[in-house]
């Protein structure tokens, strides 16, 4: 696997939602002992129609989680994106560019489009092509240079499918003989340094589940149900990321709607371990 | 006054003979008053000579009741002897009185073909009377209805008289309350009217029912019942009888409502061939509409263009499915903006302006009806479901629809209360009415949809013509008077949702004698609360927290208002307390399903079938299913019908019930029934497809069985619903 140039976190700078590149403010580097992951939130602007994405870099260290840096996405220049546009994946890339799926439109809305916004030391945003005209990226993991991605072929409900992402060119592909079963939701897809896949899987009466993608036998793996203290999760996390130690980490909001937690998963057992609430709607690891 | 029965008649042939031969020779006849007999009377034939004996015999024969000898006989003609002792007769009660002859006899032949009445007197016209036989013996023989003018003195008991007074001669649909009822009048002797006097009905002919069975004059001297005709077409009668006299009212069943609509022309053009996305999408005002209202329908399209609306109910119509009622013509519409969720609960409530009303006629049959909603712009299609009820209804069949559960599934805008369907994977806490159905637009709705189960049930109920009538979910949450109007209470597929109100009413209707059977599964799993919309309408939002529940306000302090499972700690309700079955598992691929496996064969519920523990009725279980849970709350009494496995060599279930108690195999689908200590009967599929035994009309692999037809009709039959018109190959208990 590639790996990151600890440098290059000073450049996670994501510009506006124009195609245009834009200059990328330095910032020192972060020392980069410990695991750090990125933080992806949406806050208010003075104007009503579009927040503000914000991007905090933060150190876990002892089970609790420590800010290292907060920025505007943009630098100096905030970007903004329309309230009603959802975010769908947030990853980082080998190069150390961030990568935002973003989705306009929701389940019965005449309009869907998919863009992803890309940013390293310029800031794309590109219309996602090659899929069909209701489907949206979901969910977004690196893979040998390449992006694989959980594409929904429904406005972001069933049915689901992998596809390969070229994130130079917003090209989408969906990967033909992987089904997932039409009835689930699948979603929060991240790779692990140890090459490992792992997604959470959704269905009608269950309760949400950490699953591994099985590419060899292309399937997936039932890892475990996901449990808060006694209780079964029925809705989905908010999202996945993995560590340097190949330590799974969620976002939910296990206790209050909108309150959202970071919490460790153990695989094997399902169960979310709280570290601390966090005001986040999308976390990334680094990469070493 | 004594009275006799015949008067003026005269034998055609006064002094016949038989070689010689000698008779007893006798007159079959009732009284529709009791009264006595106090002398026999016969025709004596000028040849006739020698002793006569005249005797009064009850219908059954033996010894007889009365015996006298005559004496003083004329040569011939009429002779009279009185008993020594009056014999007391019953209203309307065959007697036969006799008397021999010694060689010659008076006959009229066919003179007892027809009923010759006087009074309160009238022969039987049964085709063997009178009846001729060895002299002393019960006569029994009958000859060309021959008249041999054998007689009585009868005096009628000086006491009341029964008459009608109104009611007589009404039609009505089979199975249905006639408008009026029978009213008698009783009187004394003297034509006085007598308070107090219990008159009783009862049903002799057509298998209806009356109400009430028995009633006292009032000071006028009346009293009344109202009857339900019987299931079947034909007469209606029921007698009313009081102090020892009686009278008879007629009353004609026609086809019912159902066989009459489903008379209609049938079209397949209700279905959806061009399915919108987000070109076309509506809803409408309410779930359902009595006969007679109106029902605003709202409407949304992607870009300002024209539509249509047209309407169409759901039955069988010869196999299409669906007959055309009226049609909007064509309408011009606008795009509506979906509005954004609110935060803490993720309700979407559209609120959209009315685009069309629909107004429904007082005609129209109850049902379960769909708006086709086309774009004419793309020829994109969706649809409105609405169910029109009639409040006023006995059907024997209350056929509830689950709007609740399909508002639950319904993903419109994004949320519904399900993580698995919305966008982000987060559900909602709130959902409402006031909305599209997701699963006429974008989503397949294959859980939830009115047309997955319910379609195929309401098939095959008005393909055999059963009396039903319709209502939703949120009509027995809102309305459970209801309930009472009707014979048995029929769920039917998915649902899922009911509210704690609809429980206890289900519950305490069965607990005052109202069947239910559950045609159904996953059957009040998670109960809902009911909440008005922004705009004040009752019952437009449902509450579902499910673990969450102590999010919710309502049950923050009380934990006993937790909109969570029924079965979990805080309501304490399992499911099986009402359905002798509760939800353990399922499979999300809607059209697979496994095998129905019969136990208890020789249940009646099997009879006809030639069902024997072990057999199969293919793939009739799923996409969920129940079973019997040993957690104490199940009914005394339970009587399994089946015991289904999952198949081993398929992928295992997609979920089960993270609730049940240790010990439970959730592989394991039951069918039972049981009888509620009020006497009502509860039956339980176990399963939401098993009705695909019934009907399999659009399901991909059909699955009909005869044996299965066999066991609804058993199931309704001993829930006092029979079908009107029956397959010929199906026995109807």
């Amino acid at each position: 696997m590639k790996k990151i140039n600890r440098r290059q976190f000073n450049q996670f700078v994501v510009a506006s939602a124009t195609v245009a590149a834009l200059g990328v403010p330095a910032e020192g580097a972060f020392a980069q002992s410990k695991p750090v992951f990125y933080s992806l939130r949406r806050q208010p602007t003075s104007d009503e129609a579009n927040t503000e994405l914000v991007i905090d870099s933060i150190e876990i260290e002892n089970g609790k989680t420590q800010r290292r840096s907060r920025r505007q996405i943009s630098g100096n220049t905030p970007f903004a994106i329309p309230r009603k546009e959802r975010i769908g994946g947030f990853t980082t890339l080998p190069t150390g560019s961030l990568l935002i799926s973003r989705i306009e439109g929701i389940p019965g809305e005449p309009v869907i489009i998919s863009r992803l916004t890309i940013s390293n030391s310029s800031t794309q945003t590109l219309k996602v092509t090659g899929l069909g005209e209701n489907s949206t990226i979901e969910s977004l993991a690196p893979d040998n240079g390449s992006i694989l991605a959980i594409v929904s072929l429904n406005s972001g409900i069933p049915p689901f499918r992998l596809a390969t992402l070229d994130p130079t060119t917003g090209q989408a592909k969906v990967i033909e003989g992987f089904n997932f079963s039409a009835t689930e939701r699948f979603s929060n897809l991240t790779q692990c340094p140890d090459g490992t896949f792992y997604m959470t899987a959704l269905s009608l009466e269950g309760s949400t589940r950490l699953v591994q993608l099985d590419f060899q036998n292309q399937k997936i793996i039932n890892l475990s149900t996901l449990r808060f203290g006694k209780r079964t999760l029925s809705s989905d996390l908010k999202d996945l990321a993995c560590s340097d130690t190949n330590q799974l980490f969620a976002l939910a909001d296990v206790e209050e709607r909108d309150k959202n937690f970071l919490l460790s998963v153990n695989n094997s057992t399902g169960e979310l371990t709280p570290i601390q609430s966090i005001d986040a709607e999308k976390i990334a690891f680094s990469r070493s | 006054m004594p009275t006799s029965l015949f008067t003026t008649q005269t034998p055609s042939v006064p002094d016949a003979s038989d070689n010689g031969m000698t008779y007893e020779l006798g007159t079959k006849f009732q009284s529709n008053r009791a009264g006595e007999i106090t002398a026999i009377r016969y025709w004596k034939a000028a040849s006739d000579s020698g002793t006569h004996e005249g005797r009064i015999w009850a219908i059954s024969g033996g010894i007889p009741l009365a015996t006298i000898t005559f004496t003083n006989e004329t040569a011939s003609g009429w002779q009279q002897q009185n008993l020594t002792t009056p014999l007391s007769i019953q209203a309307n009660t065959t007697h036969v009185v006799s008397v021999n002859s010694n060689g010659f006899f008076p006959v009229t032949n066919s003179g007892l073909a027809i009923s010759v009445s006087n009074g309160e007197l009238s022969s039987i016209a049964d085709g063997s009377n009178g009846v001729f036989g060895n002299p002393g013996v019960f006569p029994t023989n009958s000859y060309q209805s021959s008249n041999y003018f054998r007689d009585i003195v009868f005096v009628a008991s000086n006491s009341s008289m029964i008459s009608k007074v109104s009611g007589d001669n009404q039609s009505a649909s089979a199975g249905t309350t006639l408008s009026n009822p029978f009213v008698v009048q009783v009187n004394d002797s003297s034509g006085n009217p007598q308070a107090g006097i219990t008159v009783s009905f009862n049903v002799t002919t057509g298998g209806g029912s009356v109400s009430p069975t028995s009633a006292v004059t009032n000071t006028s001297g009346q009293a009344s019942t109202v009857l339900k005709l019987g299931p079947t077409t034909g007469a209606n009668r029921v007698n009313a009888s009081a102090a020892g006299t009686s009278v008879t009212f007629t009353a004609v069943a026609n086809p019912n409502a159902i066989y009459l609509e489903n008379q209609k022309q049938g079209t397949t053009a209700w279905k959806i061939t061009n399915q919108a996305t987000t070109e076309i999408a509506g809803y409408a005002a309410a779930t359902s509409v009595n006969r007679g209202g109106s029902l605003p329908i709202k409407v949304s399209l992607a870009r300002t263009g024209n539509y249509t609306i047209d309407i169409y109910r759901l039955g069988y119509y010869g196999g299409a499915g669906g007959t055309f009622i009226t049609s909007s013509g064509t309408l011009r519409g606008a795009n509506r903006a979906i509005p954004t969720p609110d935060p803490k609960t993720l309700l979407i409530q559209c609120n959209w302006p009315t685009s069309y009303t629909l107004q429904v006629g007082a005609n129209w049959t109850s049902g379960l009806y769909i708006a086709k909603l086309t774009d004419q712009r793309t020829g994109k299609q969706s649809q409105v479901w609405f169910v029109v009820r009639d409040d006023n209804s006995t059907s024997d069949i209350l056929f509830q629809s689950s709007f609740t559960t399909f508002l639950a599934y319904n993903s419109y805008g994004g949320r519904s209360l399900y993580g698995f369907g919305n966008p982000d994977g987060q559900r909602a806490f709130k959902v409402s009415f006031d909305r599209p159905f997701s699963q006429t637009t974008f989503g397949s709705g294959e859980f939830n949809n009115i047309l997955r189960w319910e379609y195929n049930m309401v098939r095959w109920l008005e393909s055999q013509s059963y009396d039903i009538s319709y209502v939703t979910s949120v009509d027995i949450h809102s309305n459970p008077q209801l309930l009472s109007q009707h014979k048995l209470f029929l769920s039917v597929g998915h649902d899922e949702y009911w509210s704690l109100e609809q429980r206890n009413s289900v519950e305490q209707a069965r607990n005052t004698g109202l069947n239910l059977a559950f045609f159904s599964a996953n059957t009040a799993y998670w109960r809902v609360r009911f909440e008005n919309s922004s705009t004040g309408v009752a019952n437009r939002v449902t509450a579902c927290y499910k673990d969450d529940w102590q999010q919710d306000p309502a049950a923050a302090s009380n934990s006993s208002a937790a909109t969570n499972k029924f079965r979990s700690p805080q309501n304490n309700r399992p499911e099986n307390a009402l359905l002798g079955v509760m939800y353990v598992a399922d499979k999300d691929d809607v059209y697979a399903g496994y095998d129905f496996v019969v136990t208890n064969s020789a249940d009646p519920y099997y009879a006809n079938t030639g069902l024997q523990n072990g057999d199969r009725l293919g793939r009739l279980v799923g996409f969920e299913w129940d079973a019997v849970i040993n957690n104490g709350f199940g009914p005394p009494g339970l009587v399994v019908l089946s015991q289904s496995p999952f198949p081993p060599e398929q992928q295992p279930p997609s979920a089960t019930d993270a609730d049940l108690p240790v010990g439970t195999d959730p592989l394991l689908s039951n069918a039972v029934r049981y009888t509620a200590a009020s006497g009502a009967k509860v039956f339980a599929t176990g399963s939401i497809q098993w009705m695909w035994g019934l009907d399999s009309a659009d399901v991909p692999s059909p699955r009909e069985d005869l044996r299965a037809k066999q066991i609804a009709i058993n199931v309704f039959a001993d829930m006092q619903a029979r079908p009107l018109t029956p397959d010929a190959n199906l026995t109807v208990p």
